[in-house]
């Protein structure tokens, strides 16, 4: 009960109520102008806690979301690369096919037909080597490097020292598994032989003659020309020797997998070996590869077909190639067919998850948006019939206010 | 009978009093609107009537009265509701400090309606990593994580500036306010002077009353304190926590000292001899009040902010600067180029040899890369190094993906062009770059401001005690019999037994404590291990401090001998330099550390580092700590004791030098081999406070100005100088396309790394970052909603007091109009009536005696 009142009592009550009315006024004001119920975390502690967890799960999604698209079109530029591959794999079968058809003394079809194959097997290393976005599609972790490279020379230290003399010979080195080196080559298809010494200085010298192996009938030994006056080939020389075909495919990339992450730990590969180490028994596109020095150096698959096409240039030569031999060839290319198929379909699953991984993203990202301005955003319908109501409340304050204060006895002493 | 001139002589003192009355008026009128003012009344009495009663009273009718005289002016207050008043204003200066730094810390964090806070940072950064990772060739792409990396800094560190800039306001406002406090005790002592005086005249200063309410209203807002009347009439003394502020006259200021602004103390901890470290432990100690909010405020609420924020930023940039250190970057940094000097290892199991001179510039552990001829090559670690016959050989045994086994042999190629081993000329080149860090830290986010993390205890080398309220220097022994109801000497007087030393002096019962002290100190005191003593008694603070190297030997004061003197004792002086806390009851020295919770581990005092077992019993823990930290209890190298009090059941560490003591997560942090910690010394109840800066930490701190807090982490500026230096692969051979690491560090944000900051150990880690910060920032919200809330209900409760003092003390112009019109009507009539006793004399004196003329 108050039962005296006094002229302050009846100030400071009106100065705090109009500051109440003000106060409460403002905070909607702030939240109408910036469009935000929750301005600092004091305002609502926990909501403030959930729209920052929301945004953080909206911009992880959305992160994920252009991580899929990203996966998503490197998928589809490796599944058009493996099949212009399967084309060109089933030209090249069919080429095997039609020179096991020919008579044996159409040597001259063979040829031509060996030549096509020759050329196709360019256009299969050049389109293995398409760059997507800059980066090879094939090449492991060496994004950079160009995976396949198609050689048309060997090349080696010759390792011992010769003086010129007339008819010197050079044996091709035999590589650490005792496995000869490079592919069924005839003195024909020998374009030219070099010595580069360790200046870089190339010579070249005339070939006279060539002998196979006398065990398996590959090219071993070459016998070369009396060397110019003064040339003197050092152990530390390099021969070159030069082919007028593709003899050696070389891998330069690695078998990493790259991977991209489309959601909380689970991450879609997005990139092929071109070729695998032969004891890993990963999935690549053309097989195993030999790392440098051990054995043949071409990949597998290259090298089935290069075999194949040196069986058909000597289908008739001393060598014995038979029509077996073409026919394991065909065998060979349905092989490199069959898993370039499996390839294509583990990248038609892959594609399917990602697409179901992008809805599910998209729909993480709607909810979400949803749940957060429901946390942070103004009503603004109501906040404004809000406003108005308190600026009437206000109002009607300060008129009443005004009247009571001014009234006093003074007003009525004479 | 009445004289002549009676009813003028009323009717004056009516005339008198009605103008005090209107004078009294015209004052309050005047001050209507004065801070403070209380109206004030007069209270008016009748005079003494005639006639008295006495021999000559001649009886007649009546007394009769002869008017009114102004007994008191005096002012109205309700002292109740002043109190009430206090109160509230206490309550509103202590929430006015918290709610505004809380406030400051929630803008500091910029959440979460701006985009600009650390929440924001922190994504933006792992979305980089995530765009690195897709791009990991891409130079645009590590461009973009270190810019995101710096972004990320510039928050923290702001933030970082931030919450030191509240603490330094704050270390302005706790000055500011103990200057406030001492200008305002002193107006009150003056004004005490002034009202003893005004007393004594037989007077009411009700101005100068409302004038020291005033101030007590205003001193309310700073400090808690408590007001009694002295002895002295009108005299005052005002006190917080029994110590003393004013008393009548006398000021007793607060001392302010800049150790305040980082306490070497922890504010829990009794007192030391220093004034002005008592003063700030007693405004700790305070329950409310301005002062006490801001060192509440500083001291806890910004330090845990601060901590947690700490141990979230630093948990952060381990994280990714852990992977970092483990991944490689773009480029192959060298320190020089080795060539195997022996020609073809025949074998390569898993070594390469080298020139035994050019050997010595590797160790294990590092990363090197063996390049053969062709420039092909693989990183592997050295995992030892072996030199024999002239011949050094680093030995490695992680092969690289370019070195296989032959399917069919099974026997290790290398990738070398010679067989089974790497060709003489291969070059060794030592990788350095792999190891970048992303982010530096200058210095750990918060820790200048709360302190190292080793922080010192300091052990009470002085022991002080606090006596009852009443007590004073000139209390006499006597009269502390009374209170403590002991005996404390007989009438013949009891010797004081200091130590085994003899004694000397007697205590008598009428010396006052002063006196005894004055004995007690002029012995040579020496305590039980030679060190020297000394005692004071404190009369301002009301304590017995007892000095010396050592406390322990002052449990001989009082000694066992009936004939002694128990001052001490009586007095309840224990006589230790205690740092000892509170242990629940059950516990005695048989108890295992099993029972008591406590796993095997290590603990850390000092720098010593003891290992215990969990079957151990207290008892045999202290004594293998003792045996440890007590080198020689004889010698001056007397060390730092644990005692168990089985009594109180509580640990208490008894030191002759500052000793520190290592919480189990620094203690594993410091013991090598990463070892678990024991929680003994926490269990038992002994805490480390953060708020303990070391010496060196002290200095520094002392140099902490505004001008130079700057960046406290700092992105790596050999990343920034070269971005391809920045970790994607996890191996060389991996560079460029290996996005590993990229994929790893942006996985970060998944990781359940952080734990709640209320276990105090990241052990079972159970939030990611991002939750641990919005739990943070909601933790925050929470704290300053309440602060909020709180400063409504004060309000109101303010506002109702102020109209509740209003209603008693206010003017109402209104009532002083009406009381206005009563006086003067009042004075009107007296006026009247000494015009009509003037007429009646007139008739009188004029009027008659004519007949006959």
């Amino acid at each position: 009960m108050i039962s005296r009142v006094t002229n302050s009592m009846m100030t400071n009550t009106f100065i705090n109520d109009i500051q109440r009315n003000l106060a409460s006024t403002y905070e909607l004001q702030q939240q109408i102008s910036t469009g935000k119920k929750v301005l600092n975390p004091s305002d609502d502690p926990i909501g403030a806690s959930r729209t920052l967890d929301y945004r953080q799960i909206i911009d992880q999604s959305e992160q994920y979301s252009n991580n899929v698209d990203d996966a998503d079109s490197i998928a589809s530029n490796i599944d058009g690369v493996l099949s212009s591959i399967e084309d060109i794999m089933m030209r090249l079968r069919d080429l095997a096919v039609d020179a096991s058809n020919e008579a044996p003394e159409n040597q001259q079809n063979r040829d031509a037909i060996a030549d096509e194959i020759d050329s196709l097997i360019n256009e299969l290393v050049f389109q293995s080597n398409q760059k997507f976005n800059g980066k090879s599609l094939f090449s492991g972790y060496k994004s950079s490097t160009t995976p396949f490279v198609a050689k048309n020379y060997v090349d080696f230290v010759y390792g011992t020292t010769a003086a010129p003399a007339a008819n010197l010979t050079i044996d091709m080195p035999t590589t650490a598994n005792g496995s000869k080196s490079e592919a069924i080559l005839d003195l024909d298809s020998v374009k030219g032989v070099y010595v580069v010494d360790d200046q870089g200085n190339r010579t070249a010298v005339d070939v006279v003659s060539v002998d196979p192996d006398p065990v398996d009938g590959k090219l071993t030994r070459l016998t070369v020309d009396t060397l110019t006056p003064g040339l003197n080939i050092n152990s530390t020389d390099r021969i070159i020797i030069e082919f007028d075909r593709v003899v050696s495919v070389e891998y330069q990339g690695d078998t990493g997998t790259r991977e991209i992450e489309i959601s909380n730990s689970s991450r879609v590969g997005v990139s092929y070996a071109g070729a695998s180490a032969s004891s890993s028994g990963q999935t690549s596109v053309f097989g195993t590869y030999n790392p440098e020095g051990t054995g043949s150096a071409s990949v597998e698959a290259f090298q089935e077909l290069m075999d194949l096409r040196d069986r058909i240039y000597k289908y008739e030569s001393d060598s014995g190639t038979t029509i077996e031999d073409i026919m394991q060839g065909i065998d060979d290319i349905d092989d490199i067919r069959e898993n370039i198929t499996t390839i294509r379909s583990e990248q038609g699953g892959r594609v399917n998850r990602l697409e179901l991984a992008k809805n599910r993203l998209e729909n993480i990202i709607i909810n979400t948006e949803e749940l957060r301005s429901s946390y942070e955003d103004v009503d603004m319908a109501e906040a404004i019939t809000e406003y108005t109501l308190l600026q009437n409340v206000y109002q009607a304050s300060l008129a009443v206010g005004g009247s009571i204060i001014q009234t006093t006895l003074l007003d009525y002493l004479s | 009978m009445t004289s002549s001139f009676f009813g003028i002589e009323t009717m004056r003192r009516a005339i008198l009093s009605q103008r005090t009355v209107m004078n009294t008026i015209g004052h309050n009128v005047a001050n209507a609107s004065t801070e403070g003012y209380s109206r004030q009344v007069v209270h008016l009495t009748s005079t003494s009537p005639t006639p008295t009663p006495g021999t000559n009273l001649i009886v007649g009718a009546g007394q009769l009265g002869t008017g009114v005289a102004v007994a008191e002016i005096e002012r109205v207050r309700d002292v109740f509701v002043d109190n009430k008043l206090r109160s509230g204003l206490m309550d509103q200066g202590y929430n006015q400090v918290v709610m505004d730094t809380l406030s400051q810390i929630e803008n500091a964090f910029l959440e979460p309606s701006t985009e600009q806070g650390f929440s924001n940072a922190m994504s933006e950064f792992f979305t980089a990593w995530q765009d690195l990772s897709i791009n990991p060739e891409s130079a645009a792409a590590r461009n973009q994580v270190v810019s995101m990396a710096q972004n990320l800094v510039d928050v923290v560190n702001n933030i970082d500036q931030t919450l030191r800039g509240i603490r330094l306001d704050l270390n302005g406002q706790l000055k500011q306010g103990v200057d406030e406090v001492n200008r305002i005790i002193e107006e009150i002592a003056t004004l005490n002077y002034e009202i003893t005086k005004v007393y004594s005249h037989n007077n009411l200063p009700n101005d100068l009353l409302d004038q020291r309410d005033l101030l007590l209203d205003e001193l309310s807002q700073y400090v808690n304190f408590d007001v009694i009347d002295t002895d002295v009439l009108g005299g005052i003394s005002i006190s917080i926590g029994g110590r003393e502020l004013v008393r009548d006259d006398s000021v007793y200021n607060l001392t302010y000292d800049t150790a305040w602004d980082h306490p070497s103390q922890n504010s829990k901890t009794p007192y030391m001899n220093d004034v002005s470290q008592n003063d700030f432990y007693m405004l700790a100690q305070a329950s409310n009040g301005e002062l006490k909010g801001i060192i509440e405020a500083r001291d806890e609420i910004l330090v845990e902010v601060s901590n947690e924020f700490s141990s979230l930023v630093t948990e952060f940039m381990n994280t990714v600067n852990n992977y970092c250190s483990q991944g490689m970057g773009m480029v192959l940094e060298d320190t020089g180029t080795i060539t195997t000097s022996v020609a073809d290892i025949t074998s390569l199991d898993n070594f390469v040899a080298i020139n035994a001179t050019e050997i010595t510039q590797f160790s294990t552990g590092e990363l090197i890369y063996i390049e053969d001829a062709d420039g092909e090559g693989i990183t592997v670690e050295i995992t030892d190094i072996d030199v024999s016959g002239g011949v050094g050989r680093l030995f490695f045994d992680n092969i690289g993906p370019l070195v296989t086994a032959d399917e069919a042999t099974g026997t290790q190629t290398s990738f070398s062009g010679a067989a089974n081993g790497i060709e003489s000329g291969a070059t060794i080149r030592k990788i350095t770059m792999e190891k970048y860090n992303l982010f530096e830290t200058a210095d750990i986010l918060g820790r200048n401001m709360i302190g190292d993390t080793n922080a010192d205890y300091y052990s009470q080398m002085t022991s002080t005690l606090k006596l009852p309220e009443g007590i004073t220097a000139k209390t006499t022994i006597r009269e502390l019999e009374a209170i403590y109801g002991v005996d404390i000497t007989d009438m013949s007087g009891k010797r004081l037994q200091l130590d085994d030393q003899g004694y000397s002096k007697m205590i008598t019962e009428d010396m006052t404590l002063d006196q005894a002290m004055s004995i007690i100190a002029g012995q040579n005191l020496v305590a039980n291990d030679g060190k020297a003593l000394e005692v004071e008694f404190d009369e301002v603070n009301r304590r017995i401090i007892i000095k010396g190297e050592t406390a322990e030997a002052l449990n001989q004061l009082g000694g066992e001998d009936g004939s002694s003197c128990n001052l001490l004792r009586v007095l309840g002086f224990e006589g230790y330099g205690i740092a000892g806390f509170e242990q629940e009851t059950g516990t005695n020295l048989t108890t295992t550390l099993e029972d008591l919770g406590i796993g095997d581990g290590y603990i850390q005092i000092d720098n010593v580092l003891l290992e215990i077992d969990k079957s151990m019993t207290i008892q045999a823990t202290l004594d293998q700590i003792n045996a440890t930290l007590n080198v020689d209890p004889d010698q001056s190298s007397y060390g730092t004791n644990l005692i168990w009090d089985a009594n109180a059941g509580r640990l208490r560490i008894v030191s002759s030098h500052r000793f520190s003591v290592r919480t189990p997560e620094e203690s594993q942090i410091a013991a090598a081999g990463g070892a678990i910690a024991s929680n003994f010394l926490t269990i038992l109840g002994l805490q480390r406070d953060e708020t303990v800066p070391t010496d060196s930490m002290q200095q520094q701190l002392a140099s902490v100005t505004s001008s130079d807090i700057g960046a406290r982490i700092t992105v790596n500026q050999d990343i920034i100088n070269d971005t391809s230096r920045l970790a994607t692969a996890t191996s060389y051979a991996g560079i460029p396309g290996d996005n590993t690491v990229a994929l790893d560090i942006a996985g970060i944000q998944n990781q359940y790394l952080m734990s709640d900051y209320s276990t105090g150990s990241l052990a079972n880690p159970s939030e990611t970052l991002e939750e641990f910060y919005s739990g943070l920032i909601s933790d925050i919200g929470v704290d300053s909603q309440r602060a909020i809330m709180d400063a409504e209900v004060i309000d109101n409760y303010l506002e109702f007091y102020q109209n509740k003092r209003e209603e008693v003390s206010g003017v109402s112009l209104d009532e002083e109009m009406t009381k206005m019109i009563e006086a003067q009507h009042a004075f009107s009539a007296a006026s009247r009536m000494i015009n009509t006793v003037d007429e009646m004399l007139d008739l009188i004196i004029n009027g008659t005696g004519l007949v006959g003329r």
